[in-house]
């Protein structure tokens, strides 16, 4: 028998995902965490002799019958022989820890006939559980089924895996249960929950029963469990498990600041030297002022930030691997239940601080539409990470940097409480959408904790590349791009205007340096005034002023709206067209010198910076976050309600914030 | 006067990129966002 194409099923955290990057060799995320696949991904390893194996790597399922959108993924290929993604071959993955409930699966696409190999994954956790599995015998009593023992994380067993599936050849088949013999043409019709109920309470009797004659379990490792419920009984624990959490959180923000400060101020001034550099290496022109005060210090304006995302995504990473986070999504949902959210909301929330488009994606394990939906709705309230970069310029900006109780940096509890805001938002959000949408359908979060895991660290170290990669090479493209055009419209304007402003302030007389100095930024500040898209922000001010910004500001919000990492790389570029390149200033010391000529005051003081802070933290700056709502809802009406409240709340918030601290 | 027209050239890719790139993401083909879920979630579109 040929294999061409195998399909990964499995329980949802049994370890398909690391089987199947074992398989491909290829880096899909894998997280010590339920729910990681909510679609099929694909790949392929070689055959035997010659050509390639397709694999398919499925959501993880704990029964055939299909209760939610993922799980339907996995019934709609396997209910139809015809389907195109219908396997010659399963890999039914299980952990060998909880066999029980893992086997009910397996049973079931035995029965259905389709060609089985059983992985008994995590062997290496044997041992600790005091666990002894004789496979040979599960083989037997489970009708001849290949069953091959690994240990997916480090990639033992690989090798007997590919063997079994280049020799497959099923001769024979024995139903595990009689009346699913006859079921030759797939599942086209499902049972009725009665029968569904009757079909998986005869079969988890059937293994039970296997299982008594080849898995022997000796009393556990005492101090192994011991050590484990007391964790849990600490990390889960009403009040202990919040405070710890946000202890854990308190820490993340904190080593944010701490450990990136000095790769940040590296970073900037490589990027102040190579727009010198640039200035000093090439011919005096146009050309050459773009790419000195365009693009370098676009691109600069988003690399600095580097450093912060590689320790936000590396903390994130750490929570995952070692299962801690699958502990905060268990007490998060105690939070989260009065204020009317789904228990499976949790997960796409609190995804949602890495990037909202995965967490949206995520909701597609929530089975109950309305509840989804809003799910979807308030998720894009989380902080993501491209609000960092905004947050920490602010932050940088108006808050000093100074401790708090001996031990705290006052610039790191700002960030958390920016991060806290994003959450308390999607909570009050939901209980409005939840009497808007009128959903009154409760469902719970069952999910499986588990165990504590050693992180390992090349998998934390290919997130962070991948992540990095992703977030430097999709970022840099747009920026890049926005930071050309802006250099354009922020250097021209229409004829003659700029010339005309220029010469109507009155040149110095004495040639003293001050003098000079206070005549050429005069310059500059009215050339930017008058150009392309100094004229655009001018007419966008009267709508922002009263939320304390100036036109400036103005222009980064135009820009930053398909994206909000670009309000960096927009402030970086606006505050260099026309600059002095002699004054060796940074991006961050040019905004701190701003001042408002009405006021007299600093343009990005306490309650400026904390307004624009609140504005990024509820508006919905991100075009892909809203093709994907609309993708997911399949409806241009709800990302575009998202658009008009995330703004609205974005407008009231910041403006309320604003004349609170003014 | 080269200076110009390499500025005139790039304003113009960067224009085409930005408009294929707003164009492509409300369309429903973006590649930014797919990016991203492959990666974390596995999602094919």
């Amino acid at each position: 028998m040929s294999i061409q194409k195998i399909a990964l099923v499995g329980n949802p955290n049994s370890g398909k995902s690391s089987v199947f990057n074992q398989l491909t060799g290829l880096n899909q995320h894998v997280g010590n965490y339920p729910g990681v696949t909510v679609d099929k991904k694909t790949g392929s390893f070689p055959g035997k002799e010659g050509g390639k194996i397709k694999v398919i790597d499925l959501p993880g399922i704990y029964s055939i019958y299909p209760k939610s959108e993922d799980e339907r993924v996995v019934f709609e290929i396997l209910k139809d022989k015809g389907h195109k993604n219908y396997p010659d071959l399963c890999v039914v993955v299980v952990d060998v820890t909880n066999l029980e409930r893992n086997l009910l699966l397996f049973t079931q696409l035995h029965d259905l006939k389709i060609p089985t190999i059983l992985v008994v994954n995590m062997v290496d956790l044997l041992e600790g559980e005091g666990i002894s599995v004789d496979l040979e015998k599960l083989s037997e009593l489970l009708g001849g089924v290949p069953v091959i023992p690994m240990n997916a994380r480090k990639g033992e067993g690989i090798e007997a895996l590919k063997n079994a599936i280049y020799d497959f050849n099923q001769t024979t088949w024995t139903p595990f249960l009689k009346q699913y013999a006859t079921h030759d043409h797939g599942l086209k019709h499902l049972p009725s929950p009665s029968e569904q109920i009757e079909d998986t309470d005869r079969r988890f009797k059937k293994i039970t029963q296997i299982l008594k004659f080849c898995v022997k379990r000796a009393e556990p490792s005492k101090s192994r469990k011991l050590i484990s419920n007391r964790i849990d009984k600490v990390v889960t624990h009403p009040i202990w498990g919040y405070a710890i959490f946000l202890f854990i959180l308190l820490l993340i923000f904190q080593a944010i600041y701490e450990l990136a400060s000095v790769p940040m101020d590296l970073i900037d001034n490589v990027f102040l030297l190579l727009s010198q550099g640039t200035r000093d290496a090439l011919p005096p022109g146009v050309f050459t002022d773009l790419i000195a005060e365009g693009i370098v210090p676009g691109i600069g304006g988003i690399v600095i930030f580097v450093p912060q995302i590689v320790l936000l995504f590396a903390f994130i990473a750490i929570l995952e691997e070692t299962g801690y986070m699958s502990r905060v999504v268990f007490i998060m949902d105690r939070l989260m239940r009065p204020f009317g959210l789904n228990g499976k909301s949790v997960v796409p929330l609190i995804s949602g601080v890495a990037c909202a488009i995965p967490a949206i994606m995520a909701t597609r394990t929530i089975d109950q539409w309305k509840d989804r939906l809003i799910t979807i709705m308030v998720t894009p309230l989380t902080s993501c990470s491209a609000r960092l970069p905004v947050y920490t310029l602010l932050i940088a900006l108006v808050v000093p940097d100074k401790s708090v109780w001996g031990f705290m940096n006052l610039q790191g509890l700002v960030l958390l409480g920016m991060y806290l805001l994003g959450f308390a938002a999607a909570f009050l959000a939901a209980i409005i959408f939840k009497l808007i949408i009128r959903s009154r359908q409760k469902s719970f979060l069952i999910m499986e904790m588990p165990t504590y895991k050693i992180p390992r660290w090349s998998n934390v170290g290919i997130t962070l590349w991948e992540k990095t990669k992703v977030f430097v090479w999709e970022a840099g493209r747009v920026i890049m791009a926005i930071s050309i055009i802006l250099w354009v419209l922020a250097s021209y304007g229409p004829p003659n205007r700029i010339e005309k402003a220029v010469s109507a302030i009155p040149i110095p007389e004495n040639v003293a340096d001050d003098a000079k100095m206070s005549y050429e930024e005069q310059v500059s500040s009215v050339k930017l005034e008058n150009s392309w898209i100094g004229l655009l922000g001018k007419q966008l001010e009267p709508a922002i002023a009263p939320l304390g910004y100036d036109w400036q500001v103005g222009i980064a919000l135009i820009t930053s709206f398909a994206a909000r990492e670009v309000f960096v790389s927009s402030m970086a570029t606006i505050y260099s067209v026309g600059e002095d390149f002699e004054d060796e200033a940074t991006m961050l010391q040019r905004m701190r010198q701003e001042v408002n000529p009405r006021t007299g005051q600093s343009v990005y003081n306490l309650a400026s910076g904390l307004s624009l802070m609140v504005f990024y933290a509820f508006a919905m700056q991100c075009m892909s976050t809203l093709a994907i709502v609309k993708r997911e809802t399949k409806s241009w009406k709800w990302p575009l309600l998202q658009l008009v409240y995330m703004t609205t709340l974005a407008y009231i918030g910041a403006f309320i914030t604003y004349n609170l601290l003014q | 006067m080269i200076q110009g027209i390499l500025v005139v050239i790039l304003f113009l890719i960067a224009s085409f990129y930005l408009g294929r790139m707003i164009y492509g993401e409300l369309s429903g083909k973006g590649k930014h966002c797919d990016n991203c879920a492959v990666k974390d979630r596995g999602i094919k579109s």
